[in-house]
């Protein structure tokens, strides 16, 4: 099982870096954070030293060759060094302190809302498909269905909307956007209190588009293993049906979600950003859209590496429950 | 395409594992051909009131059986009438202004009320519903098309020697490569470069990051079909094999093709919208759906529910036929019944 795990690592850090790399080229290729020197961003004409020396500094300079300043930046990378945002508007803080700051912020939220996601949708869909046709199995279907059916952004705006209907009526409700309040002394209890209270709305939004999918896709490994023959032989050997679908159909249920969780991960992160933007989190997602707007190469590049280590990281988790799961790999 | 929202793709998978798997299922031509087709072999002397069905009549009878197949359709033919007819006869085109009467709710003269900026509501969601409709279809052929040649290209090669063998990995990995970065990031890297030229860019971006996981099972269907007698026979009789591939290995998965290709037209429109309303999809003298809601307004619902209503209708009536058309060609599903 080591071999089979540590073989998988190795393929997922090559398939990291390639990603991460072609995400650098691409983003240094087709963005443009020069023209901010140029009219009509800049609004005087910068001597031409200053700009060389500002693109230097940078590692954006387009007199330099691509692939050379590839090599500057993976350089860098190699001395745990992203480089510094080189957006239009002429910040230039390190990318790796960018990260620090938000990565906290998206974490939490991408983390809780998938666990709570798949944990939720696992149950639905195993109950789906071992009470089938029943009230329950109903109701989860359509459901999935239609959550499945409405993009991101409408989930949230009928959550948030349902919130506000409460507030009006009832004067209590949600905080509707931001993490933290800060008013609030940090670390104090209040200040603790509400962000929990926060974090509710955008994890039930993710939590309910996980669940969603995960249950039809659950639904079906379930059926596939009911009318298996081992289940049928633990049977007939006198286990009652909820004892042999815990022991021996659970577990088989599971080994090919695990394959499907580790690229949901992905998912997760589509799923934060427009999570992020409207409820004005400063998270990674935030970061990305704005990256992407201003020009930010290094930065771009900084998010790509942080959606590749995650699906990394979900991908080997993932490997591993298959590991403990599967009597096949062992 | 790493979208969890995609409907396709997880029934679809694991349906398609057990049907194509080499070891479960060595006979895959017997569930590929329709079962009931040789169940309604009949003698000479029950008469002719009994005929047998044609593969495409009996899936165009289980289909219409259904009727969620027929919400499905009513909703979608009136949405694109709407879409059609809104925009010529609604007095109020989507960039008018009418500054007096914005933030007001629905009325006589806004049907679906005015947002902040003084737009109409209405004449907006129509303005959208048409160019989502138009990329959410033409994403999808494009899609189902890139996947088709690649796939079948990939699954007829793979078995012929080194070369193939090395194209066939190739592709699997390609798509794993696009399953590690979120493909939102790289359509946001890529439209705004494109959409200075025309909207219409937003069809082949989109295409270009949802054919792989299509084309990967129509991989594993055509290395099905590639084994079997007919193919090998039409080998042997020195049969070209373009032609080879769309007379006997397209017909033959035709109609998972077409349940992919209606389903992939809601995916499209969803992946459309989100990135439309995070200011990266359609841009100014167009508007989308997505454009639409982003001028949303919690503290006046009228500006976002109607389009989202819209929008909702759409993917659920697209999803339904889908789904409809799936039941129509699944033998185990409850509308083989006669």
């Amino acid at each position: 099982m080591l071999r089979f795990v540590s073989q998988r690592v190795l393929t997922y850090v090559i398939l990291a870096f390639v990603a991460t790399s072609f995400a650098y080229l691409l983003s240094a290729s087709l963005m443009h954070p020069e023209e901010v020197l140029y009219p009509p961003i800049a609004t005087e004409p910068v001597p031409a030293a200053t700009a060389q020396q500002y693109l230097d500094v940078r590692n954006v300079n387009p007199d330099t060759p691509l692939f050379e300043r590839y090599a500057n930046w993976l350089g860098g990378l190699i001395r745990g060094d992203l480089g510094v945002t080189t957006g239009t508007n002429k910040s230039m803080v390190p990318v790796l302190d960018e990260l620090k700051t938000r990565i906290p912020i998206s974490l939490r939220l991408v983390v809780i809302g998938t666990a709570i996601g798949t944990v939720l949708g696992i149950v639905l869909g195993m109950i789906a498909a071992v009470r089938r046709d029943s009230i329950g199995d109903r109701l989860s279907t359509v459901l999935a269905f239609f959550i499945l059916s409405l993009p991101t952004p409408v989930i949230i705006l009928i959550v948030q909307q349902t919130n506000q209907g409460i507030m009006d009526l009832s004067g209590w409700g949600l905080p509707a956007i931001n993490p933290i309040n800060p008013l609030l002394e940090p670390g104090s209890w209040d200040s603790i209190k509400y962000q929990a209270k926060a974090l509710v709305m955008p994890t039930i939004v993710l939590a309910l588009t996980a669940a969603a999918s995960y249950s039809r896709y659950m639904k079906v490994t379930t059926l596939d293993v009911l009318g298996s023959d081992y289940l049928r032989t633990a049977r007939a050997k006198g286990l009652t049906r909820s004892k042999a679908m815990n022991r021996h159909g659970l577990r088989m249920a599971l080994i090919p979600m695990g394959q499907y969780f580790a690229f949901a991960v992905g998912g997760a992160f589509s799923g934060s950003l427009f999570v992020e933007l409207m409820f004005n989190w400063q998270g990674i997602g935030r970061f990305a859209i704005s990256a992407i707007q201003m020009a930010d190469v290094n930065g771009t590049a900084g998010v790509v590496l942080y959606t590749a280590i995650l699906t990394l990281l979900s991908a080997t988790f993932a490997d591993i429950l298959q590991g403990a799961l599967d009597p096949r790999i062992r | 395409m790493t979208n969890p929202n995609d409907i396709r793709g997880t029934e679809d998978a694991s349906a398609l594992r057990r049907r194509t798997d080499p070891d479960a299922n060595p006979v895959m031509g017997a569930t590929v051909d329709d079962p009931v087709l040789q169940a309604t072999e009949i003698d000479e002397s029950a008469g002719p009131a009994i005929e047998s069905l044609g593969r495409g009549e009996l899936l165009r009878r289980r289909f219409l059986r259904n009727p969620s197949a027929w919400v499905g359709m009513v909703i979608f033919l009136a949405l694109v009438l709407l879409a059609v007819i809104g925009p010529i006869v609604y007095q109020y085109g989507p960039f008018e202004r009418d500054l007096r009467n914005a933030l007001t709710g629905p009325s006589a003269y806004h049907w679906f009320g005015v947002n902040e900026n003084g737009l109409d509501i209405f004449a907006r969601t129509m303005q959208g519903l048409r160019i989502s409709l138009v990329i959410g279809i033409g994403t999808a052929l494009l899609t189902t098309f890139l996947a088709l040649v690649v796939g079948i290209v990939a699954g007829y090669v793979s078995h012929k020697g080194k070369a193939g063998a090395l194209a066939d990995g190739a592709l699997v990995n390609l798509i794993n490569l696009f399953l590690v970065i979120p493909s939102i990031l790289l359509l946001m890297l890529f439209s705004p470069a494109l959409q200075q030229a025309s909207w219409l860019w937003m069809i082949p971006l989109l295409a270009g990051f949802a054919w792989m996981l299509t084309a990967r099972v129509l991989r594993a269907m055509t290395q099905q079909l590639v084994r079997t007698e007919y193919v090998e026979a039409a080998r042997f009789m020195g049969v070209h094999p373009i032609v080879t591939m769309v007379r006997h290995i397209i017909p033959n998965i035709a109609s998972w093709i077409i349940i992919d290709t209606t389903l992939g037209v809601s995916a499209a429109i969803l992946g459309e919208t989100g990135l439309s309303f995070i200011g990266f999809g359609i841009q100014y003298p167009q508007v989308s759906l997505g454009t639409v809601l982003q001028d949303y307004n919690i503290s006046a619902p009228y500006t976002w529910i109607p389009p989202a209503a819209v929008l909702a209708a759409l993917v659920i009536s697209i999803n339904l036929m889908g789904e409809a058309l799936r039941d129509a060609l699944d033998p185990t599903s409850g509308s083989s019944r006669i």
